[in-house]
């Protein structure tokens, strides 16, 4: 999630604002005004930038939905506001899925992982002063139909909120992540030793130990190496890129710091370690960098840019996935901000990445574009885009699941990439009512969802009411801070297990255990 | 990590790197007015690689400050934040031009032998071939953990040998970009940065040279 704090986080008390309508109105005034002039003017100019080639949007075929499910009412990914005010959304919809165990505490943030038979729930920041628990949760997924705290990580990154950090290096069992905070931070990283018992993780590095990272190179975004020799992080201010060296988890050590773009976002790595698929903002994009020198530990590392693509001035490029399908090297991109969703990039050519398929919901579509403000207004920064995608295998895949924020988590038939097919979806009950218990959940935070319902991932779009309409709707219930929790937020990467189960966290409902019905999956 | 500057060397290196950075700014205001377009390779070269070797300044500057003496907390300081306003300057460039932000190649095929030119050095040349990371100047990962674990008076000297080191690894470079860039903007700013570097090279060798007598 690309965030800037600086820019939506209230620099007086909540309390203060709560208490006086006329300071709230102000307050917001200005951040919106602010906040549309520059999203106004960076799509203004969306048309004149894109230097890769323009792809034709394909439509991602409806999933047929068997027996038991509970289909959308609307349009594929929708949630419409009939269902928000009458209470349907609350019930969620599936379509050849059903729930089988589920772990909610206190809600989860951006991106939470699964290793063996174990959850591990990030935490929002802004939810510290609030949390019963702190920290990361870990939970215990041994029955899947009943999954179980076990215990919390409170360690300085884990407990200050790793926002899409987190993450497990299956090779060697490592948990890793930064402290972000906000949206962007610096000084601690922790890694945990997860081999041997997956609920009950071990600190492996001491309270900071001997990394005492400079300011600004870390960041917001990390990620392994696939041989799990090297944690990444990357940062959106400044472009900043770090690498650790975790060869010996006790003792991390930096082994590269620079910068590269101006906004880094997500990544991942080739196989063998030596490329770093990163996805840019603002513009959106992805850009591949050389980092053997890293991956090969040279005393003077140099990364380098092999290739770039870029698709939109105002887009927020998330992060990436590298696959074979049919024999060529394909990139997974999503996208999380302007309706663009998830897109397949050929890199056979990897000077010269292609993208070849612009994958959209029929919700994301142009002439659907006034049904996505009405829909997701009041809930937060964040509509319907997707955030983060897994595959059930990086070589010819056969199917693809995404969290998509407000239209829950999706799954595709992937293995012709011109022909993608839905074959089944989760959106869980929305938690109306119930963002006093989910202080860990992000989409409850002030942070995401304290501007007055402007959805502004949908902004490139200029698809945003006026900051008078939206003012005249604060004004008119100056008490409703935060999101109305109408649908939740599915931004985390599920993850395929066995034959017939998705394992997935959402922010509102947390940890869900998901079984596949209809025989809609193994494909 | 030692780094040894000798001091005699220190001063005439320091005045031959101010001297030649007074020539080269001379030489590239001269030049006449009018910034060719699209930009040419000397430009595109020398920002990305100069905003990769401005990275590691700011890194070293980052790393001491708030651990350093005061004093060498203040010279962190206005390093770090000169640095990163160029590096903001020629990335901000390299995006106009549609150019990646980082080097796209492994040798310094920008800094080409051109005819009478007074700042191309062959010297310089073959060390960048030599040179781990590809430019000399750049402290290995070893070097910048010695410095993340120093301390005390040792912190300062080692951090004001390795800024020193750094500057002039990189002032070839600038003198080079501020004879024969394409781009006017670009020899100006490759200019203002040999005379400031050069300048700040003064100052931290005089500094390291009076901590060493004590």
């Amino acid at each position: 999630m690309a965030v800037d704090a600086s820019v939506v986080t209230p620099t007086v008390d909540p309390a203060t604002l709560r208490a006086s309508p006329t300071a709230y109105a102000g307050y917001l005034g200005t951040l919106l005004g602010a906040f549309k002039a520059v999203t106004q003017t960076l799509s203004s100019s969306a048309s004149n930038f894109l230097n890769g080639p323009q792809t034709a949007t394909a439509i991602i075929q409806r999933a047929s939905c068997g027996a038991g499910s509970q289909p959308e009412t609307g349009l594929q990914g929708q949630v419409p506001l009939a269902d928000r005010k009458s209470g349907r959304s609350q019930q969620g919809y599936s379509c050849n899925m059903e729930l089988v165990g589920q772990y909610q505490g206190e809600g989860a943030t951006w991106v939470n992982p699964f290793y063996d038979k174990c959850a591990y729930m990030a935490t929002s920041f802004n939810g510290i002063p609030f949390k019963r628990s702190q920290g990361v949760q870990v939970v215990d997924v041994s029955d899947t139909r009943n999954p179980k705290f076990s215990t919390n990580l409170t360690s300085p990154a884990f407990f200050t909120g790793t926002w899409e950090t987190l993450k497990v290096n299956d090779k060697r069992g490592l948990l890793g992540g930064v402290a972000v905070g906000p949206a962007v931070a610096a000084a601690f990283f922790d890694v945990y030793d997860i081999s041997d018992n997956c609920a009950k993780p071990v600190l492996a590095n001491s309270f900071s130990g001997n990394l005492t990272l400079p300011a600004n190179v870390l960041g917001h975004e990390g990620n392994w190496s696939p041989d799990g020799l090297t944690y990444w992080a990357s940062g959106l201010a400044g472009g900043s890129l770090t690498a650790i060296d975790v060869t010996n988890p006790k003792k991390p050590r930096i082994v590269y710091t620079g910068t590269s773009v101006v906004v880094n976002h997500g990544f991942e790595l080739s196989e063998d370690g030596n490329r770093l698929y990163l996805s840019t903002a603002f513009p959106a994009g992805l850009v591949i960098l050389d980092v053997s020198d890293v991956q090969a530990r040279k005393a003077v590392p140099i990364v380098r840019q092999v290739g770039s693509v870029f698709w939109n001035t105002a887009g927020v490029g998330q992060h990436t996935i590298p696959v074979t399908m049919k024999g060529k090297p394909y990139l997974v991109a999503v996208d999380e901000f302007a309706a663009e969703s998830v897109k397949f990039i050929d890199i056979s050519d990897e000077t010269k990445p292609r993208v070849v398929a612009k994958l959209q919901l029929e919700i994301h579509l142009p002439q659907h574009a006034n049904e996505r403000l009405k829909d997701v207004t009041g809930n937060g920064l964040f509509g319907y885009e997707a955030h983060y995608c897994s595959v059930d295998r990086r070589i010819e895949p056969t199917a693809m699941a995404c969290g998509f924020f407000q239209s829950g988590v999706r799954v595709f038939d992937i293995r012709d990439p011109s022909n993608v097919k839905e074959i089944a979806y989760f959106n869980p009950p929305a938690q109306v009512g119930k963002a006093g218990r989910l202080h860990g959940s992000e989409h409850t935070s002030l942070v995401v969802g304290n501007i007055g319902g402007l959805s502004a991932s949908d902004a490139a779009n200029l698809n945003q009411d006026s900051v008078p309409t939206i003012l005249t709707r604060v004004l008119a219930n100056p008490l409703a801070l935060g999101s109305n929790l109408t649908a939740d937020y599915c931004s985390s990467p599920p993850k395929f297990v066995g034959s017939d189960q998705l394992w997935v966290t959402c922010q509102d409902n947390g940890v869900m255990v998901l079984k596949f019905k209809n025989a809609a999956y193994p494909l | 990590m030692r780094v040894n500057v000798p001091r005699w060397a220190t001063h005439v290196g320091v005045a031959l790197l101010a001297f030649a950075a007074g020539v080269a700014t001379t030489v590239a205001l001269q030049r006449p007015a009018g910034a060719p377009l699209p930009p040419g390779p000397i430009d595109i070269g020398f920002a990305q690689h100069m905003a990769l070797h401005h990275d590691q300044a700011v890194a070293m500057s980052q790393l001491v400050r708030g651990r350093a003496s005061p004093g060498i907390n203040q010279l962190a300081d206005a390093i770090a934040s000169t640095q990163m306003q160029e590096i903001g300057q020629m990335k901000g460039w390299l995006a106009l031009w549609k150019q990646a932000a980082v080097p796209t190649d492994r040798a310094m095929s920008w800094m080409v032998p051109k005819p009478q030119s007074s700042s191309y050095d062959p010297a310089y040349a073959e060390a960048c071939r030599t040179a781990p990371g590809g430019m000399p100047g750049l402290a290995t990962i070893d070097e910048l953990d010695a410095l993340r674990q120093a301390s005390g008076p040792a912190l300062d000297k080692l951090y004001l040998a390795m800024v020193v080191r750094h500057h002039d690894g990189g002032g070839p470079m600038l003198r080079y970009a501020a004879e024969h860039a394409e781009t006017e903007t670009v020899r100006q700013l490759a200019g203002h940065m040999a005379y400031e570097q050069g300048r700040e090279t003064v100052q931290l060798a005089s500094l390291l040279n009076s901590l060493a007598r004590k």
